[in-house]
């Protein structure tokens, strides 16, 4: 190996930087405990503006993602949360999904060229999280009002009755469905993933309004789905030499402290909380890449914007992907402030 | 939730010098762990193992200390949906098939 292409794609780390991924860390650790996935997207490009490659970038997230869902996952399984066999048949899913996503991805790429490529991924990122995000919002603002327990989607309860073969039954999630039904599921996360590398932004809605699952179930089980593809994409960049160790481990050491908290913090919040900060996350992040586009339509010639204005719109751009993660982990830390309360006092007067 | 449960120090001591030593044991070999990890085919599994046991050291630590911060679960019940069918009705015993 090269130690000249070594010393470029591996940087020089000050305590800044370490301080801004363990923090970053942390605060994503705690959404994806929470909610199952989606804590992850900020790191990629915040690596990057530390002057580390992409490659290497993309590389060393889904190095830490990994272990962060193995550690998730077994915390709330401990909770009772995790269908295991739920998440490892979406995953084999989600595989050929990843798969179907780097074909779609290569043919955009070859007609378009990189800009259109870039393109590409910011309209499915925009137009999926303001679909699924918006129908996430909704529900869960019903849900909020209603203050009953959470109610499966009638979309769900009517695929249910449907008896095609083969019918498979998940016991954790109580439900018996067709595999066909969990098939599209399944494909979709992988699709997203190999797109907008936030595959969870799909299979755990997926999950509560295709099949049927509570928001707990989905988005505990997505920390199982998280794990099997984060550990795959890593063995194969790690055969490529491009993680960076050091990298990983600094994320690593905050996200492992934030996902057992945000994991935690599932046990004593009201369900549709889970979908509220999903929601927020999704449709803040929609209007983040938004910010993104012009550029892309610049470079293939369809707009006319000055340089400056683009820089400036990345930059509101990073900050609103950042302030995403922010706002997620103030509602989540808000709501269990909230409901830890009556739980203490609860305490403090049986003492 | 018992106010008087005993928390877990000695764990949490253990686990969080175990993590400390192999942070500082990353820092002192960085060059060498870098070098090794870049060389990629049967080196991958270096990067892959190093995040599993850091995974086990600092995650058993990380959960300790919430568990001594006082920051515990408060409900074990499973999660469960209104999947299922309204209950039966009749409550005469089903027809079997004996083949």
């Amino acid at each position: 190996m090269d130690m000249l292409n070594d010393a470029a794609r591996f940087i020089q780390l000050d305590p800044a930087g370490i301080c801004f991924l363990f923090i970053v860390g942390f605060i994503g650790g705690l959404v994806s405990g929470f909610i199952g996935s989606g804590g992850a997207f900020v790191l990629t490009p915040g690596m990057m503006s530390l002057g580390v490659p992409g490659t290497v970038a993309v590389a060393s997230n889904m190095c830490h993602k990994f272990p962060k869902a193995l550690v998730g996952s077994i915390k709330r399984y401990k909770y009772g949360q995790v269908d295991i066999k739920l998440g490892l048949y979406l995953a084999a899913f989600a595989g050929i999904g990843v798969q179907i996503g780097i074909k779609i991805q290569n043919y955009v790429l070859n007609l378009w060229g990189p800009a259109g490529s870039d393109l590409y991924v910011s309209v499915s990122f925009v137009a999926v999280l303001v679909v699924v995000g918006g129908i996430v919002m909704r529900d869960a603002l019903a849900s909020a009002k209603s203050c009953g327990a959470e109610q499966t989607c009638s979309l769900a309860l009517r695929l249910q009755k449907i008896e095609l073969w083969p019918m498979m039954t998940f016991k954790k999630a109580n439900l018996r469905i067709s595999m066909w039904f969990l098939l599209p599921v399944g494909l979709a996360t992988g699709l997203l993933a190999a797109t907008i590398a936030v595959g969870g932004f799909v299979g755990v809605p997926g999950m509560i309004y295709i099949l049927g699952a509570s928001s707990l179930v989905a988005s505990a089980t997505e920390l199982v789905i998280a794990f099997v593809m984060g550990l795959a994409g890593s063995v194969n960049w790690a055969m490529q030499g491009m993680v960076d160790i050091r990298l990983t481990l600094i994320i690593l050491a905050g996200s492992l402290l934030g996902v057992q908290l945000g994991a935690i913090g599932t046990t004593f919040v009201k369900e549709h909380m889970i979908k509220i900060v999903m929601g927020t996350i999704m449709l803040i992040v929609a209007l983040s890449r938004g910010f993104a586009m012009p550029k892309y339509l610049a470079k293939l010639g369809l707009m006319d914007v000055t340089p400056d204005t683009i820089a400036l719109l990345d930059k509101v751009s990073f900050g609103f992907m950042v302030v995403s993660l922010v706002v997620g982990a103030v509602i989540i830390l808000g709501s269990m402030f909230r409901a830890k309360r009556p739980v203490a006092a609860a305490a403090t007067s049986e003492a | 939730m018992q106010a008087k449960a005993k928390k877990p120090v000695a764990k949490l001591m253990a686990y969080g010098i175990c993590s400390v030593a192999l942070y500082a044991a990353v820092y002192q070999f960085q060059d060498l762990l870098l070098t090794t990890s870049a060389r990629g085919g049967v080196f991958t599994a270096l990067p892959i193992a190093t995040v599993f046991l850091f995974s086990w050291v600092h995650g058993t630590f990380a959960g300790t200390l919430w568990e001594v911060l006082g920051v515990n679960a408060v409900t074990k019940a499973p999660a469960q949906t209104a999947t299922r069918a309204p209950a039966r009705q009749d409550s005469r015993p089903r027809a079997t098939v004996s083949v």
